[in-house]
């Protein structure tokens, strides 16, 4: 059997590698002899920043990579993470299904073809003080990783400090940044209780995974195989989409349990990121032309 | 013969040429480091700036790569060959410098060959800097090129001296090599 | 029977051709694509060129060259010369004397450097001339600088742990308090060593063959001073936040060039001398460091580390065996691997194995740091004794010969905290 290594950026026992492993030994059982994926969490193979291009030079013929990552590759990527416009699994699922047709056109351009994808939890905002309007925002140390999360923070008047991921703990406990928009699951990974009191369940955007391969290496698989994996992804990507929904309220009883306050966005913080959803929105489409203003077309007549 | 003392003097005027490059390189890091500290002490936002770091850090790894090599900064393992006579040692040595060239010739080769499929793809970096990364990565296979340049002459420099037995100077054998580096190191 | 031909293969090209005088990057290079062609159908050259461009565009990695910078202007400065000044009258009664420096250096600067090179490099820098020059034994030089630089992991902050951390979802703030009290006991450990051998040497400590009196010491004390005030101004700007862990390596650079400029003596000629000594260190280090990653890289392809855990995890082991086991394991992993490619390529088969025994993760992750340190200094692939070598031009021989007598405290360290395991929880469960 041909060996298919698939590099994975998260530890083995998050549930995007999970549903990765799981993927794997679906297709593993079902294809017969021809193909043997073998998953390589934890980014062991290739670090997360460095898997989409593994997959296009075919180093890797699969792999998978937080899609609005590749944000500067191609604005359709950051749908995903445009703040306020789809602030709900159902909602997300949508969005995702009115961009699936860009989102393809594009990845063919690029030699890899799409299989799935898994979201993570919807994101939250994190802060030491409970809010009432967004003008508490003003002045506080915010964490930005993104041009998007840049422009966020720059709309509430809160103060861009770019911290790495793997400084994101350090940076709370030495008071380098105060806050920051994330899913209740980095939260509860990072230990963020130990520095902040609140988190407002504002479900700023939902970010996805997306799991690709190399189109060359596709072609080259007997049609059955294709059929094969093409089911597998399709189980893979509802089982992780389930798996997301459970584990969002699991996230976040985990933040309470240790202590933290999770909260519902008050009215006059709702409104304030509305509006910064709005501006932060037509900054995109003019970056994203024809691609995202169809997609988002497609995804309001839902 | 002239004329070949004077390509080879060229020649290590431009690896020390590269290693001043990579002595810029590492300067303009620190600088890189200093402004993203005191940007977030004065609260505003450079996006990119980590990259721009990332990327002077691997331009000076890799620049000053054939610098170092040639000012015997490498490390090698001499514990084995030192047991063997002086003629021994210098056709091991050969030998060393032979597997050398093909690996950093094979090195060079694909990160050129890196940097030309990203160019070939547009592939953009993920940061805020939006650089076209073959830009930096051209830089890392220069650095690459300019080292195969530098073993592949230090090969053909030893097996000129092998066959008319003039060995003076630097570089008689592994061991004092070494010696040297060793008193640069510690001599400043 | 795959695994024992994988593995046979690597050494034996390894061996070849370090042991044939190759030089370790290129070593390390030609394993790795020997490797890779046998033994998997991805394309060879590419990987290597995708991975060995992750190294140089790595983030994380840029405080190691800012570090190694510093240690070049102290070391050109008077700054390494009034350190010892100073510290002479404090400790020449001590059995060991100046030894003791380069652990307590080592340990001291672990708590700014995230990395084992770095604080190998940065105090060897400044203690290998100063002690030669007072004729203490090279081997104990050598051996006791390349043991304690180590503790740059242990002692936090340390990138190993946080990609541990990150790796098994524990908390990193926990792990970094855990590693406090097994630093200082190994750090402990090893001054006792010198001590107790510099006593069984017969060794007069006081090689300055004076008395000092109580002004002696507190001008010592005076002499200290500026190379604690940079110390204070790194770790300083870390936990006011000025910094991040990462930046605040250019706070040492910017301090050391103030301090060495202040007390005269450093000019231009310093300067680009240290810039290109810097140049000379930063790059030997970078391009072991690029082989070494691409070497990881194939044995990930291969599936190599990966498998074995899995022969360990089918063992059914009792916990007390299984650390037994995963000891050995990690001890000859870390002969070939860095300590975070160990962790890495191993960690999701080792991470349920270990928490199926009932072992606490923070617990768990203080005997893993202590157990890929001593991969720092297993010949033939430790990054210290690379360094080591780059430093005193000593061989490999000679320098892993001078760390064996650190290797065996390790293995004591260890066994003291499966013993107290209290040594690391302690801290945390109290915060
Ligand atoms: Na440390
Ligand atoms: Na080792």
């Amino acid at each position: 059997a041909d060996t298919w290594d698939m590099p994975l950026a998260y530890p083995a026992t998050n549930y995007h590698s999970e549903t990765a492993a799981a993927f794997a030994k679906e297709v593993n059982e079902k294809a017969g002899s021809e193909i043997n994926i073998v998953t390589h969490p934890n980014g062991s193979l290739f670090k997360g920043g460095e898997i989409f291009g593994a997959v296009r030079r075919g180093l890797a013929p699969i792999g998978e990579r937080l899609m609005s990552s590749l944000g500067n590759e191609d604005p359709i990527f950051e749908i995903d993470a445009v703040p306020f416009i789809a602030t709900s699994f159902d909602a997300s699922w949508k969005l995702y299904q009115a961009s699936k047709p860009a989102l393809e056109k594009v990845m063919a351009e690029k030699g890899v073809k799409l299989l799935y994808t898994v979201p993570w939890p919807p994101q939250g905002l994190y802060t030491k003080k409970a809010l009432t309007s967004l003008d508490d925002m003003k002045g506080v140390k915010f964490r930005a990783y993104s041009p998007m999360t840049d422009q966020v923070a720059q709309l509430m008047g809160a103060v861009p400090t770019k911290i790495e991921a793997a400084e994101v703990s350090q940076a709370f406990a030495t008071g380098v940044a105060e806050s920051m928009i994330s899913s209740a699951s980095t939260g509860y990974d990072t230990k963020l209780w130990e520095y902040v009191n609140y988190w407002y369940d504002v479900q700023a955007w939902l970010p996805k995974n997306m799991v690709f391969v190399n189109l060359k290496a596709w072609d080259k698989l007997s049609p059955e195989t294709q059929k094969v994996m093409q089911e597998a992804a399709d189980h893979a990507e509802k089982a992780g989409w389930d798996k997301a929904k459970e584990l969002t309220g699991w996230y976040k009883d985990q933040l309470k349990a240790n202590g933290m306050q999770t909260l519902a966005a008050p009215e006059a913080v709702t409104t304030g990121f509305e509006k910064i959803g709005k501006e932060v929105l037509s900054d995109w489409l003019k970056k994203s032309g024809s691609n995202g203003q169809e997609a988002i077309d497609a995804y309001n007549k839902m | 013969m002239g004329w070949l003392c004077r390509v080879q003097s060229v020649l290590d005027g431009f690896y020390r040429f590269c290693g001043a490059l990579a002595a810029l390189c590492l300067m303009g890091m620190a600088a890189c480091v200093i402004i993203s500290i005191i940007a977030r002490i004065l609260g505003s936002y450079i996006g990119g700036i980590t990259e721009y770091s990332a990327y002077l850090m691997g331009a000076a790894n890799c620049l000053g790569l054939a610098y170092t090599f040639r000012a015997g900064g490498h490390i090698r393992v001499s514990l084995v060959i030192e047991r063997f006579g002086s003629q021994t040692q210098r056709w091991i040595e050969l030998g060393c410098l032979a597997f050398g060239s093909a690996a950093a010739l094979y090195l060079a080769w694909y990160l050129v060959n890196l940097s030309y499929m990203s160019w070939d793809f547009g592939e953009v970096s993920e940061g805020g800097d939006q650089m076209q990364l073959y830009i930096p990565q051209a830089v890392t296979a220069f650095g690459a090129a300019v080292l195969a340049l530098s073993v592949v002459h230090s090969f053909f420099e030893h097996l000129c001296r092998l066959i008319t037995g003039r060995f003076v100077g630097s570089q008689l054998t592994a061991a004092e090599a070494e010696l040297r580096a060793h008193e640069k190191a510690i001599g400043g | 029977m795959n695994e024992v031909m994988l593995t046979v293969v690597f050494l034996a090209a390894l061996f070849f051709l370090l042991g044939s005088s190759v030089w370790v990057g290129f070593s390390l290079l030609g394993c790795a694509v020997v490797g890779m062609e046998l033994f998997t159908n991805r394309p060879v050259g590419d990987s290597m060129a995708m991975t060995i461009w992750g190294v140089n565009s790595s983030w994380t990695l840029t405080s190691l060259p800012l570090f190694v910078w510093m240690g070049e202007i102290l070391f050109r400065s008077k700054l390494s010369d009034t350190l010892f000044k100073g510290l002479t009258p404090l400790m020449s009664r001590l059995p060991g004397g100046l030894l003791h420096v380069n652990v307590a250096g080592s340990a001291i600067f672990a708590a700014i450097s995230g990395s084992s090179a770095a604080t190998a490099v940065t105090v060897g820098k400044m203690s290998i001339p100063e002690l030669r020059l007072r004729h203490y034994p090279e081997g104990m030089i050598v051996g006791t600088l390349a043991g304690a630089g180590t503790l740059g992991l242990l002692i936090p902050p340390s990138i190993t742990m946080i990609i541990y951390g990150v790796t098994v979802n524990e908390s990193i703030a926990k792990l970094f308090m855990a590693g406090i009290l097994p630093g200082i006991m190994l750090a402990a450990l090893f001054m006792s060593y010198v001590a107790i051998s510099a006593w069984l040497r017969g060794d007069q400590s006081n090689r300055e063959e004076l008395a000092f009196t109580l002004k002696d010491k507190l001008l010592g004390l005076y002499h200290l001073l500026p190379v604690f005030a940079l110390i204070l101004m790194v770790i300083g700007s870390i936990y006011t936040g000025v910094a991040t862990a990462t930046e605040s390596a250019v706070l040492g650079v910017v301090g050391a060039l103030i301090m060495a400029t202040l007390q005269g003596g450093f000019g231009w000629e310093g300067f680009r001398q240290s810039l290109m000594g810097a140049v000379r260190t930063s790059c030997m280090i970078a391009f072991i460091l690029m082989g070494s990653s691409f070497l990881s890289l194939a044995m990930g392809f291969t599936g190599l580390p990966r498998n074995l855990a899995e022969l360990i995890a089918g063992m059914h082991l009792s916990p007390l065996m299984l650390i037994v086991i995963l000891t050995v394991f990690y001890i000859i992993l870390g002969c070939f691997l860095d300590g975070i490619s160990s962790i890495v390529l191993t960690m999701a088969v080792i991470e349920p194995l270990v928490r199926q025994a009932g072992f606490d993760m923070i617990w768990f992750g203080i005997y893993l740091m202590l157990v890929v340190e001593m991969a720092q200094i297993t010949p033939p692939v430790g990054f210290n004794l690379f360094v080591l070598q780059g430093m005193t031009g000593h061989d490999m021989g000679f320098i892993a010969r001078a760390a064996f007598p650190m290797f065996l405290l390790m293995v004591l360290a260890v066994v003291l905290l499966v013993w107290f395991p209290g040594i690391a929880t302690f801290l945390p469960k109290a915060m």
